[in-house]
């Protein structure tokens, strides 16, 4: 009883560190991977994998995305954007905190709602996925 | 105790695994990055992205290179050796005007002419080099198209030596760009760029493929109000590059002449044609064959792409509205309005 | 193979009624989590209760049972609440936190908490690795250290969960 109770405490030692070291590298990568993050440009509304529209972030604009699933009213303001109101049952979009840094996302899974932060600007430049106008 | 000590080095080795996979992930992630930079060069708007290692070293070497290439090409620069060459009828050739003026005449033969460098003079004489537009008289045009005709160049491979003939002025303004494109693009492979996109005042190269690894979309403007774009070219490392009568023009007695001049008549180039896009990986054979088939119409460029379709192929829309794209591109050009393919 | 387990022999019987049920088990933990997500508006943060039973069925079972286990579950729940793309990132941080957890028994250096622990994290890890693959993009691996202190976090958990299930499990619910 005593041996396995020794060699008990030793695995979870073994546990503590195994712990302390993963959170630890979890902790060094934050800054690596975040700070690559810049302000976007534009957001990216997509409902159920298909583009529906893009919003430019300097513009202040106030957007609501009607579908069968629901409706969302999406806000943009001093460069970042979130969601105002929903009619889905978690509410987690609404929750969110506002994202304007490139990458970040806002998803309202009941909705099939994904608001995305890009920064590349040339999708903006014309409707469709034009990267350049040969004139 | 070996065991014990076992035990340990596995939980080592593991923390190391992990440690490891997600240094792999951040070097994956973190040096790719892209950037992009828009300047005035050229007169014109550039701007240029790319996606890479060093994306902004590579970009801003581009934005430098082809700045330095505005100051070294251009006519009215006195520093300049091209400059040099027109004053003095002879000079000896840097290695950007011994590519230009081979490229140039190259251009010339396989167009018969409707691509020239020399055709300076006349530009000049109707004020598209300087703003002052006017029309010239005719006999003052005729006399400078027969000059034209026996103009020569002549480049000694030997001793770099380039030599005008009595009275000839060139100018690398018709290619000028092509050839921006093309020192561009050297910069951004030798820098390691796998994907960006180069556009000097909408002569396109797009190198490699997006980010995400989709081609590159490059809409070809219309010169018809009615029509926002004649299509889209779906495209990796190739130049898109059109001329049309719409990009420098002036009216006189209500009369539109624009900038793109047939050397043979020494007035702007009447073959029918509105706009013409040249699809090709060879940008500074694109911009020269752009401007070429403008003054050639649609038969005489039909004749030559069919003798050459492995070096360009082209999108020509005609003072009728009708649009016409050579077989070579048919996979990757779609648009809203219909148009005819041009078989081998 | 699968009807020895622990040197006990065992019918094939026995073998597939008990897989069956442990599916079950597992496709309800899995259901749980599909009707209450975790409220941790981040996509791939989730608590892994359907781990549980893959965790615990490493200390008990035929790792070859435990594996089919894993699999079907995933299969199923992802015919059921999911879609095509659902599956392989489960399949994906499913296998390779098994194989890892599997690996980490064997090296008998840590306790469940410890061994879940490593399923946590690399089932995160693979899932955002097959994420980049398929999405052709690394843009997502911002979200790297986050889905890591997730998995730490949701590990920790189950592994706890795992520990108290076990002492319960060991006397009452295998079969001798």
């Amino acid at each position: 009883m005593s041996s396995h109770q020794k060699s008990t405490s030793r695995l979870l030692k073994n546990d503590i560190v195994l712990l302390a070291m993963l959170v630890v590298v979890a902790l060094i990568l934050f800054p690596i991977v975040s700070h690559s993050k810049k302000p976007g440009v534009y957001a990216l509304v997509e409902l159920d994998g298909a583009e529906y529209t893009t919003l430019n972030l300097n513009v202040d604009a106030t957007l609501t995305v009607a579908t069968n699933h629901g409706t969302n009213t999406i806000v943009v303001h001093d460069g970042s954007v979130s969601v105002e109101s929903a009619d889905c049952p978690d509410k987690i979009c609404v929750n969110h905190a506002s994202i304007s840094l490139t990458g970040e996302t806002i998803v309202c899974l009941p909705h099939k709602l994904v608001i995305t932060i890009k920064s590349d600007n040339s999708a903006l430049e014309s409707e469709g996925s034009i990267d350049a106008v040969a004139e | 105790m070996i065991r014990k000590n076992i035990k340990y080095y596995a939980l080592v080795a593991l923390v190391i695994l992990t440690v490891g996979i997600a240094l792999c992930l951040r070097f994956l992630s973190g040096t790719e990055s892209t950037y992009e930079t828009s300047f005035f060069a050229m007169d014109t708007y550039m701007s240029v992205k790319g996606t890479g290692r060093d994306a902004q070293g590579a970009v801003e070497a581009v934005r430098d290179a082809i700045i330095g290439l505005d100051g070294d090409l251009s006519v009215t620069n006195p520093e300049s050796l091209v400059y040099e060459l027109n004053a003095q009828g002879t000079c000896t050739a840097d290695s950007d005007m011994e590519y230009l003026i081979e490229k140039s005449l190259s251009a010339s033969d396989l167009t018969d002419g409707a691509f020239n460098i020399c055709i300076y003079p006349i530009m000049k004489e109707w004020g598209f080099t300087t703003g002052e537009f006017k029309v010239p008289e005719a006999s003052a045009l005729s006399a400078l198209c027969d000059e034209l005709a026996s103009s020569e160049v002549t480049l000694n491979k030997q001793d770099k030596s380039v030599r005008l003939s009595e009275g000839t002025m060139i100018d690398f303004g018709g290619i000028a760009k092509g050839y921006a494109t093309k020192v561009a693009v050297d910069i951004m492979n030798s820098k390691r760029i796998s994907s960006a996109l180069i556009n000097l005042g909408g002569n396109v190269y797009a190198l490699g493929k997006k980010p995400d690894g989709s081609l590159w979309n490059v809409a070809v403007k219309s010169p018809v109000d009615s029509i926002k774009y004649l299509g889209v070219l779906s495209v990796s490392d190739k130049a898109v590059i059109t001329s049309g009568g719409y990009e420098r023009y002036f009216e006189e007695g209500g009369i539109t002449y624009h900038h793109i001049i047939d050397p043979s008549t020494g007035y702007p180039a009447d073959s029918g044609a509105q706009s013409v896009t040249v699809v090709s990986s060879d940008p500074t054979l694109a911009d020269a064959l752009s401007t070429a088939i403008f003054v050639m119409g649609e038969d005489k460029a039909t004749a030559l792409w069919r003798d050459n379709s492995e070096l360009f192929d082209f999108i020509y829309f005609d003072a009728s509205a009708n649009l016409f794209i050579t077989e070579g591109i048919k996979d990757e050009f779609s648009s809203e309005i219909d148009f005819k393919i041009i078989e081998k | 193979m699968l009807l020895q387990n622990n040197g006990k022999k065992r019918t094939p019987a026995m073998v597939v009624a008990q897989s069956g049920v442990l599916i079950a088990l597992a496709l309800v933990f899995s259901y749980v989590e599909h009707i209450i997500p975790i409220p941790i508006p981040m996509p791939g943060v989730k608590l892994g209760l359907a781990n549980l039973v893959t965790l615990t069925g490493l200390f008990f079972l035929n790792p070859l049972q435990v594996f089919i286990i894993l699999v079907a579950r995933i299969l199923l729940a992802g015919f059921m609440f999911g879609n095509l793309s659902t599956i392989i990132y489960s399949l994906a941080g499913g296998i390779i936190s098994f194989c890892l957890m599997y690996g980490a028994t064997k090296l008998k250096a840590f306790s469940p908490l410890g061994i879940s622990l490593i399923g946590g994290v690399f089932h995160n890890m693979a899932q955002l690795g097959v994420a980049c693959l398929i999405l052709k993009s690394t843009s997502l691996l911002a979200y790297l250290p986050v889905l890591m202190l997730s998995g730490i976090t949701a590990g920790a958990l189950i592994g706890i969960v795992s520990k108290t299930v076990s002492a319960y499990v060991n006397r009452r619910i295998i079969p001798d």
